[in-house]
């Protein structure tokens, strides 16, 4: 209701500028609703409003095309991604030049003065509407400001421009506008003194023949008369009548009048005082909303007395050509401030090339900073011609290298600590930590796709007496080197774990080699070498393995690993250093350790 | 569906608002003022009943007695005061002057030579406003005549004619038939159309110590008494082809008149002596000659002018004028009503009967025809006043110089143009601006 009162006292109290032109900003507050709320109530505000203004305040009824503007343009830029500004532009170039020039025209009588004026004034009238209601929406409190976009810079900087550029134009216009049409009436009054004085001279100066010829209103003394008012008023517009005291038209240089019908010079029009001695004189023919077709058919009117004759010297100067001229300004302003628009449409979106880029620049590289740190991606720092901005972008790098080399660290002692729980640290292998979690998931993997495993169990044969015979060091050694044999299996179908002290076991899932126990045998094979240790000291590495397979030797890890390890004891019961495979059967197993 | 439900109120709203606004444009705009009709009543007799009331009429010599003696008995309520100004040599200036203070007449008879002064001022009254059929006196009187009276700018009827007279050829029938030329009146004047069978014809006369014309330049001064000087659009009028043979005939005339004049009482025995053969004058000569020379009845007989020179005396010729300052306007319509019908003076209304000094030939109607065939455009105008005096000093200036034709035409013209040549450029603007 409060922003409908602001609408209809924009519609009263439009911005007058000269000689009929008025501003209406009511459409204005019908694009902050559009804006801030919704079209329909947007078209509903400018229909009561444009009612109000034609019906109760007698305001032109081109006010009824307002709504078909605003629905018409805020239909199409909802529709769209162009803004409001450039459909309203596309709508009067279209409907809106058809529309208001048929309408314009009927409220004329098919007259063609300012035509193009008041078509030019509409245009920027209905653009600077949306942006004042853009703007409006844009920046006043909203009591839903939780929901309102965020500001952009480059917009920020274009409506900044647009206001800088807009307001003093108008305000400039208003003020040049008073002073030019208080300097115009004293220009005309001065203009019709001087014109009264010549004509005043000429009678006072009149022979008798010539004053009686005048009184009689004989042709050639009218003619002599109104030869001497076409000189005296050469080059401008100015009409004089010489009255008598009946009102009878001495002579005239009015075209159109009736010479013998009393002549009444405030006849059929609204006459007002804007000067000492000079009255403006508006037709009564041309309606009051009709604001500047009244104006152009307007005269400025003095009236003055002769010093010899009762006579009555009438002085008109029309106020059509003041009109014209202050028009053309106007029209230079509206070209100028057109011009000045994309001039500052171009400057902000230097702006935001140069500054929001810069900034938004700064956003994009700086959004998921962390993460893109953690996932070690590369980092493009750009480099911006502003010098604040450029500063923040030292600082967000600094903090960005910072917080790597931090992420570094942690993914080191992360690494660390993951191989210390997987790894065995002397032979570098799957630790039995590591295989109890990698053989069941394999199982699990296997019975899904219905494939084989195998799992080869190794173990050392003797090397206890290793330890015994060469010392600890040696007994580690031969470890790594196993462990270092070992590896070469460690592949994308073979894992190798040490279990615990001289236990291995080798993994192997589909597709198995078609002779299993040649493979383990090869394997076999590949770690029975000799190792050196200190001193050219050779060793001559022997070992037990035993082979299962899933799922024909156990269905879980548990009893896959008890097969094969009941077959590596299988081996080293029947006398060591060789591989066997599991027979199936877990039962009656020795204890670990029996066999060695 | 909200929303659209809206959008279809907010369509009708629209259109209801557009058919509205239309609606209420159409009906500002026919309430324009409108300019009410002028309707003059001054001209309606408001006062119908027996009240009295004098009706003034200015003249330039005493007339108009049996007319207004009948007017009055048939309107006993208004009395007819007639002043004659025959003494007064600035007619033209004392009746504008009264009008110009307010003390004019309500009647003016005007010399049809003081119509361009009054054609031009807005105090002599619009006839076309009153309840006269003027279409009708425009028909019996012709279109010269008509124009004449109308005002300088062609609007308004300012003056209807009272008296006509063309100027005529009285000539001596008996004598051209003795001399063996044309003496039937249109053979004759057919004959004389021929500026070397004038000359011929004034030789031949000559020969027997008889006279065409009074004096060498006659033919110029009644074309100057009987033509006007410039046409509606303040063009000169007299360099045309019809003023280059009356000049050149006239410059030819030398020593073949009778150097004297018909007003003088040698002129007047030479009529009668059968000297003066052809007299040229306007149409009331009949009656002055029948005055002069009684004893020559049935021997005269009148025709055109030769050369086919048309022209009206704008000296004898008068005119009735009502004054715009006048209170009685509608008694005065009545005046003019009762001139029109009953007068017998005039002659362009009423055709005299044949007259029987002219042989009985039906001069009148000759005269009638005459002046409805007058084909000339020139009219009076304001400038005319000096003029006519200017222009004929020129051309006798030019014709005692022995000026060629070309010169003398072109004299006349800068002599004319030296007084009024500003006053006719003003003029015609004036003209044509309250033209637009």
């Amino acid at each position: 209701m409060f922003i409908l009162l602001i609408a209809l006292f924009l519609v009263k109290v439009p911005v007058p500028f000269l000689y009929g032109l008025e501003l209406l900003l009511y459409p204005a507050v019908s694009w902050f609703v559009y804006y801030r709320y919704s079209l329909n109530h947007a078209v509903l505000i400018t229909i009561i409003a444009s009612a109000c203004g034609i019906f109760i305040w007698d305001k032109s009824p081109l006010l009824a095309l307002n709504p078909i503007e605003i629905l018409l343009v805020g239909w199409a830029a909802s529709k769209s991604k162009w803004p409001a500004v450039i459909w309203d532009l596309v709508y009067w170039l279209t409907i809106g030049l058809a529309t208001f020039y048929t309408t314009y025209q009927w409220l004329t009588d098919w007259s063609y003065h300012n035509t193009l004026t008041i078509y030019m004034f509409s245009v920027a009238g209905g653009l600077l509407n949306i942006f004042i209601g853009r703007i409006a929406a844009d920046y006043l409190p909203n009591t839903d400001d939780g929901n309102r976009k965020k500001w952009r810079i480059g917009r920020i900087s274009f409506h900044l421009c647009m206001v800088l550029l807009i307001v003093p134009t108008i305000i400039y216009l208003l003020m040049s506008g008073y002073y030019t049409y208080q300097k115009s009436l004293d220009e005309i009054s001065t203009r019709l003194d001087t014109l009264y004085g010549q004509v005043n001279d000429r009678v006072n100066n009149m022979n008798e023949t010539e004053l009686r010829n005048l009184k009689v209103r004989s042709a050639v003394q009218k003619a002599s008369l109104q030869s001497m008012f076409s000189r005296i008023s050469t080059g401008t517009d100015v009409q004089l009548t010489l009255i008598d005291t009946s009102s009878n038209i001495i002579t005239t240089l009015e075209s159109n009048i009736d010479e013998y019908v009393a002549y009444d010079w405030k006849a059929r029009g609204t006459v007002k005082q804007v000067a000492e001695s000079l009255y403006l004189w508006q037709s009564d023919d041309i309606p009051s909303y009709n604001k500047v077709h009244r104006w152009s058919n307007s005269e400025f009117v003095s009236v003055y007395s002769l010093e010899r004759l009762p006579y009555t010297l009438i002085v008109k100067q029309p106020a059509t050509t003041f009109q014209k001229n202050m028009f053309n300004l106007y029209l230079l302003s509206i070209v100028i401030v057109g011009l000045s628009t994309l001039i500052s449409a171009f400057v902000a979106y230097k702006v935001t090339n140069h500054l929001s880029m810069s900034i938004t620049g700064l956003g994009h590289f700086t959004t998921g900073l962390p993460r893109r740190i953690r996932m070690r991606e590369s980092i493009e720092w750009k480099d911006s011609p502003l010098h604040e901005v450029e500063r923040l972008r030292d600082n967000f790098e600094d903090m960005a290298k910072e917080l790597a080399n931090m992420f570094h660290e942690i993914n080191e002692s992360e690494e660390r600590l993951r191989q210390m729980v997987h790894y065995d640290t002397l032979t570098g292998l799957g630790n039995r930590y590591s295989f109890g979690l990698y053989l069941p998931s394999l199982i699990q993997e296997a019975e899904e796709k219905n494939t084989k495993i195998a799992c080869l169990f190794i173990d050392l044969d003797r090397f206890k007496s290793i330890n015994d015979s060469y010392g600890h060091e040696a007994g580690d050694a031969v470890l790594k080197e196993v462990g270092k044999r070992l590896k070469q299996y460690d592949t994308d179908q073979t894992k190798a774990f040490r279990l615990s002290g001289d236990e291995f076991v080798l993994v192997i899932h589909d597709p198995l080699p078609d002779d299993l126990l040649q493979w383990a045998q090869s394997v076999h094979h590949q770690l029975s070498d000799t190792v050196f240790i200190c001193n050219d000291t050779q060793i001559q590495i022997e070992l037990s393995a035993g082979i299962s397979l899933y799922p024909e030797h156990g269905k879980d890890a548990q009893s896959l690993l008890r097969s094969s390890d009941h077959a590596m004891y299988q081996a080293k019961v029947s006398g060591r250093n060789r591989v066997k495979l599991s027979s199936g059967s877990n039962s009656g197993f020795p204890k670990r350790g029996e066999a060695e | 569906m909200k929303s659209k439900f809206y959008y279809i109120i907010n369509l009708s709203l629209i259109v209801m608002l557009l058919i509205a606004s239309y609606l209420y444009g159409s009906h500002v705009q026919s309430r324009k003022t409108t300019e009410p009709d002028h309707q003059k009543d001054e001209w309606l007799a408001a006062n119908e009943a027996k009240q009295e009331v004098v009706l003034t009429i200015w003249s330039p010599k005493p007339m108009m007695e049996y007319e207004i003696q009948s007017f009055q008995e048939a309107y006993p309520n208004i009395t007819v005061q007639l002043t004659s100004f025959e003494n007064e040599p600035r007619l033209s200036e004392h009746y504008l002057h009264a009008l110009a203070e307010g003390n004019a007449p309500d009647l003016l008879v005007l010399p049809q030579a003081m119509l361009g002064s009054v054609n031009s001022v807005d105090l002599i009254a619009d006839l076309t406003e009153s309840n006269l059929n003027l279409e009708l006196f425009r028909e019996r009187m012709g279109e010269y005549l008509w124009n004449i009276h109308q005002s300088l700018d062609g609007k308004r009827t300012i003056a209807l004619p009272y008296e006509a007279h063309p100027y005529v050829m009285y000539y001596r029938s008996d004598i051209l038939e003795e001399k063996g030329y044309p003496n039937e009146p249109e053979q004759l004047a057919q004959f004389l159309s021929d500026p070397d069978q004038l000359l011929q014809l004034a030789n031949d006369l000559k020969s027997d110590d008889q006279w065409l014309l009074q004096w060498d330049n006659d033919l110029i001064t009644l074309v100057n008494n009987g033509q006007f000087i410039f046409d509606r659009d303040i063009e000169y009028q007299r360099e045309s082809d019809f003023y280059r043979q009356i000049i050149d005939t006239t410059f030819k005339f030398k020593d073949l008149s009778a150097n004297i004049s018909i007003w003088s009482s040698l002129g007047q025995e030479m009529i009668r002596n059968n000297q003066l053969v052809t007299i040229m004058m306007p149409s009331y000569g009949d009656d002055l000659i029948a005055e002069w020379a009684p004893d020559q009845e049935g021997k005269w007989r009148v025709t055109r002018l030769p050369l086919g020179i048309e022209a009206i005396d704008v000296y004898t010729s008068t005119s009735l004028a009502v004054t715009e300052h006048s209170e009685h306007k509608a008694e005065a319509e009545k005046f003019l009503q009762h001139i029109m019908a009953t007068s017998t003076v005039l002659n362009w209304l009423e055709t005299a009967d044949a007259h029987p000094y002219l042989g009985n030939q039906e001069s009148g109607k000759l005269y009638m025809d005459i002046i409805k065939e007058n084909l000339s455009t020139a009219i009076p105008t304001p400038l005319d006043a000096r003029l006519f005096d200017v222009w004929n000093t020129s051309v006798e200036q030019s014709r005692r110089s022995n000026y060629t034709v070309e010169d003398a035409i072109h004299a006349a013209k800068m002599d004319v143009m030296d007084i009024t040549s500003v006053a006719q450029k003003q003029l015609q603007l004036y003209i044509e601006r309250s033209l637009q």
